[in-house]
């Protein structure tokens, strides 16, 4: 029998150096060594937990400022106006294909800034949270490598797990794929 | 600031007054060329050699010496023809246009941090001479312009010889070495462009602050300062209309108060009854004195809460008559007369017409209309290949003009006017019109159409078809033209222009392409519609027709929804599905009409079912955002005065969109055994197409009966019951479009399913047989087997 599991092992294997590596980075906002500061919000049964340094400002997303924006991919909710410019509204947990269902009452929106790399480019967009985001402390000997049950999009952005399952996003990663941006080739 | 950062300013400076300088040589060379009055020339020369003057000056000011002797020989050229001693042949003005572009090229290369080579500049410089030489008339003994170097003003004596010489053959008499080192050796007075020259030097100098013209009295300003106020300008508007909305708001407060006020007087005569009642009871009487209060203040509030929004109001309709002002300046500020765009043609017409061996003359009218800048940007590209086109596939060569008894030159046409809020370009030519036939067969050769369809496709569609990509009906490509790429530009740029395009063609007569586009694109008309509970918007120029249809004016036509509008039959789409929303399901008796809107883009039009309109406005265009760069079906998006964010739709994508829906109905889908053989009539007055048709039904597992026409069919009707008929029309007897009347006037048939199937492809045909009755209309052009039996299927299963 042809072992499955070596594949898994494989990944696993990645997973862990990666964690590691999270662990080892010296993490700009901190002011010890072992903590990272991170915002963290949940999306459906997910937690996520992003690094401040993208991130702008946050928003609560009221009804009337926000629109549905038509044949866009399924990770685009819509789009948003904070102070007279509109930005798109990313679901984080859909673009990583962790399917889950909406619930825009409490809603807020972090508005993420950054260059690519390595074109420089500005990115501006936003990514919805289902709650107020909080910031958090974690404890950097707590996280742990992603689970191998993600999808490939996931375990890319994935940075790694915390003890209490606030998964660490990528944001300077995610900042930096083209697959974010929707453009199509001929309309 | 140190001298590297001044150069770098100089520099830059420079190479905005070479362009200028370059745009004048290029425009006043052509000019050159024509037949004009003696004056008219000695102007002309003037300015050109003032132009050559300024560049040389300049240059070497700047220290960009190639150019400067470049310009100086072209400076030389000009004032021998100036004086006489030169004529203004083809050759000549060819040889200064190549400088001009040299001097072009210097820049663009000095800018990457290069140069020209010496190849380059020896050949044009060889060139320059030879003409200088070959045909000086006669000997000059001196020049008249002290400014330049006297060592260099021996004049060379006229070889009738050197008549011959052509660029690179210089006589071996004169070495063209002999100029160059002298140019070089310059006195300091050359420096000094303007004192001792007899012509004033009126043009920009390269260290003055901001460079003014002499056509009127105007200031250079960066574009980017323009373009920060036009966006200022967009959010003023945007608070304005917040403004407005809270004047709305405010006016609901008051209307609340209103209510209020009218509740308390109502029950003024209980407080009256009461108050008789208050005798002895303190509390009673307190609040009855309460109520007094109260009813006074609130008198009192509802008084300035009207007063105020008297001058709220009043203050508003001023901010408003402020701001529309204000952005109409700021709107004219960023519009450009056309002829900037326009003066860059007549030289590319004259190289390209020279290339392929047609004389053709560009004729500019309306140039000085202007047109928001970043309109103008937008067209560059379009119009460049509309008359790239115009002269390729147009103009003929001159002998088969002569042939068709026109003239030997071509004429093309380029006019720009105003009309309303649109601009209107017209590119036109006196060629041989578009080969309509020969568009057809490319189509079906890139299989954009199928041998079937290209029979029966119209005027507009075979248009329409020209703007495709991959579509190519010249033999051999020619650059872009020939690629087939070019039309399909021209689309799309006029999609992002919001714009629209009609085209007039006739065999031999010539074409023209009429081209309609908004004045600006930073704010926008709109129309705004509902769609499955969204609000979006839709540009008031892309919008035809609106309409509003009861459910039962809705039509089908070859199984789909089609509405008749002038007299034509449009296919209805749905505009939620298009926009992939979910389709609102109206209730069953729900006899609320239908909202239909037209769109029309580049050359096509179609009509999309909405939900409901709600009204036009004016609003600011935004993008979606730099993760949004290109979303099908929309163009942007913009925030109204309540702050709630709107797309705004691209009609042009959308009616793509359209077609390529309803393209997919030709699915192939899985044919059921049939249990019970469903009965089919064909009525046909050919044999063949009656045999094809039953053999087709019958594969199928139809039973099928015939009849040869109108009359036969009927009496078949009588004796037998079908479950489906397919009638043609052209039929002896009785043909038909009378054949179905009889049949729906019959109460037995009234829902028989009737499919005529014919050659007559007109709109007018296709609304009788609607009229008539019947359910599907196919056209024998498009019929094949697929489309017969889909239909049935889908009448009948």
């Amino acid at each position: 029998m042809e072992n499955p599991l070596s594949a898994d092992v494989e990944i696993q294997k990645v997973l862990e150096n990666r964690a590691r590596a999270l662990a080892r980075t010296d993490d700009a906002a901190s002011a010890e060594q072992d903590v990272l500061r991170l915002l963290a919000f949940r999306m459906g049964e997910e937690r996520f937990g992003v690094n401040m340094n993208y991130i702008q400002e946050i928003q609560p997303l009221k009804r009337e400022m926000w629109s549905l924006v038509p044949c866009t991919p399924n990770f685009i909710v819509g789009a948003v106006n904070i102070r007279g410019r509109i930005y798109s509204i990313m679901n984080i947990a859909a673009y990583l294909e962790i399917g889950t269902e909406l619930n825009m009452e409490k809603a807020h929106v972090l508005l993420i800034r950054g260059e690519m790399k390595p074109s420089r480019m500005l990115m501006e967009f936003c990514i919805l949270a289902e709650d107020r985001p909080k910031l958090e402390q974690v404890s950097l000997v707590a996280v742990q490598p992603a689970r191998g049950t993600l999808s490939s999009k996931g375990q890319e952005f994935v940075q790694g797990v915390t003890s209490d399952m606030l998964m660490i996003l990528d944001l300077e990663k995610l900042i930096s794929h083209s697959s974010i941006i929707v453009r199509e080739e001929s309309i | 600031m140190d001298r590297e950062e001044l150069q770098r300013q100089l520099v830059a400076t420079f190479r905005v007054e070479l362009e200028e300088h370059a745009a004048a040589l290029n425009k006043g060379l052509l000019e050159l060329e024509k037949n004009l009055s003696a004056e008219e020339k000695d102007e002309l020369l003037k300015t050109l050699f003032r132009s050559a003057h300024s560049i040389k000056g300049s240059a070497r000011a700047v220290e960009l010496k190639d150019i400067s002797t470049v310009a100086h020989k072209m400076e030389d050229v000009l004032g021998a023809l100036k004086k006489g001693d030169l004529a203004p042949s083809s050759r000549l003005v060819d040889g200064l246009l190549r400088a001009t572009d040299l001097l072009t090229e210097a820049m663009r290369l000095h800018l990457e941090g290069g140069g020209l080579t010496f190849g380059a500049r020896k050949s044009v410089m060889s060139e320059l001479d030879g003409i200088l030489r070959g045909e000086l008339r006669h000997k000059k003994d001196s020049r008249e312009e002290p400014a330049s170097d006297s060592s260099r003003e021996k004049p060379k004596p006229a070889k009738p010889k050197s008549a011959s010489a052509k660029g690179e053959d210089i006589p071996s008499t004169v070495k063209p070495k002999g100029n160059l080192p002298k140019s070089h050796a310059v006195s300091k007075d050359e420096l000094e462009v303007d004192t001792p020259s007899p012509i004033k030097n009126e043009d920009a100098k390269p260290n003055s602050g901001f460079p003014r013209d002499t056509a009127g009295d105007t200031i250079r300003v960066k574009t980017e300062k323009l373009d920060a106020l036009m966006a200022g300008m967009g959010e003023l508007l945007v608070a304005r209309m917040r403004m407005e909305q809270r004047l709305g708001e405010l006016k609901s407060v008051q209307s609340v108060l209103g209510v209020w006020e009218k509740r308390w007087r109502k029950s003024r005569p209980l407080k009256r009854a009461l108050d008789r009642k208050k005798e002895g009871n303190s509390e009673i009487a307190a609040l009855l004195e309460f109520f007094s209060i109260n009813e006074n203040n609130l008198n009192s509030v509802g008084r300035n809460i009207n007063r105020l929004s008297e001058s709220l109001e009043s203050d508003y309709r001023h901010l408003a008559l402020l701001t529309d002002d204000m952005q109409d300046g700021v709107r004219r500020v960023r519009m450009v007369p056309v002829a900037t765009l326009f003066d860059l043609f007549p030289r590319m017409i004259r190289d390209i017409g020279r290339e392929k061996g047609k004389e053709v003359e560009l004729v500019l009218e309306g140039a000085e209309t202007e047109i928001d800048r970043q309109v103008l940007e937008g067209l560059k590209d379009p119009l460049t290949h509309l008359l790239r086109n115009a002269i390729d596939h147009g103009i003929e060569t001159p002998d088969d003009r002569l042939a068709k008894g026109k003239g030997r030159k071509g004429i093309i046409r380029l006019k720009a006017l105003q009309s309303g809020n649109h601009i209107v370009l017209e590119v036109s030519d006196d060629g041989r019109g578009i080969n309509l036939a020969a568009v057809r067969r490319a189509a079906v050769k890139n299989n954009l159409i199928t041998p079937a369809d290209a029979e029966t496709l119209g005027l507009e569609e075979t248009i329409d078809l020209v703007f495709q990509s991959g579509l190519s009906t010249h033999v051999t490509v020619t650059d872009l033209s020939g690629r087939g790429v070019g039309m399909d530009v021209v689309r799309e740029q006029l999609q992002k222009l919001h714009g629209q395009v009609k085209t007039h063609t006739e065999v031999d007569r010539g074409t023209a392409f009429t081209l309609i586009l908004p004045l600006t694109l930073a704010t926008s008309h709109v129309l705004m519609l509902s769609v499955s509970g969204e609000t979006l918007a839709v540009p008031n120029t892309t919008v035809e027709r609106i309409l509003q249809f009861k459910p039962e004016e809705i039509r089908r036509m070859e199984g789909k929804p089609a509405v008749r509008i002038d007299g034509r039959a449009l296919p209805l789409i749905s505009m939620a599905e298009i926009l992939e929303l979910p389709v609102m399901e109206s209730a069953e008796n729900d006899n609320k009409k239908i909202g239909v809107v037209v769109l029309g883009a580049v050359e096509k039009r179609l009509a999309f079912q909405v939900d409901d309109f709600l009204g036009a406005q004016e609003v600011v265009v935004k993008n979606l955002g730099s993760q949004l760069q290109r979303v099908r079906n929309i163009a942007g998006a913009t925030i109204l005065g309540t702050g709630q964010v709107v797309m705004i739709l691209n009609p042009g994508s959308i009616i793509y969109s359209a077609q390529g829906l309803r393209g997919s109905s030709l699915l192939k889908k899985v044919r059921v055994k049939k249990t019970v053989v469903k009965k089919v009539l064909v009525v046909d007055d050919s044999i063949t197409t009656r045999t094809l048709e039953r053999n087709i039904l019958e594969n199928a597992g139809y039973a099928v009966s015939q009849a040869a026409d109108g009359l036969e069919g009927w009496e078949k009707m009588q004796e037998q019951s079908f479950d489906a008929v397919v009638f043609d029309i052209e039929m002896p007897r009785m043909n038909g479009f009378q054949l179905t009347e009889k049949v729906r006037q019959d109460n037995r048939f009234e829902h028989l399913p009737i499919v005529l199937v014919t050659s007559l492809e007109s709109p007018e045909d296709k609304l009788k047989g609607m009229e008539a009755g019947a359910d599907v209309y196919i056209t024998k052009g498009t019929f094949d087997q697929q489309e017969l039996l889909e239909t049935i299927e889908r009448l009948i299963g």
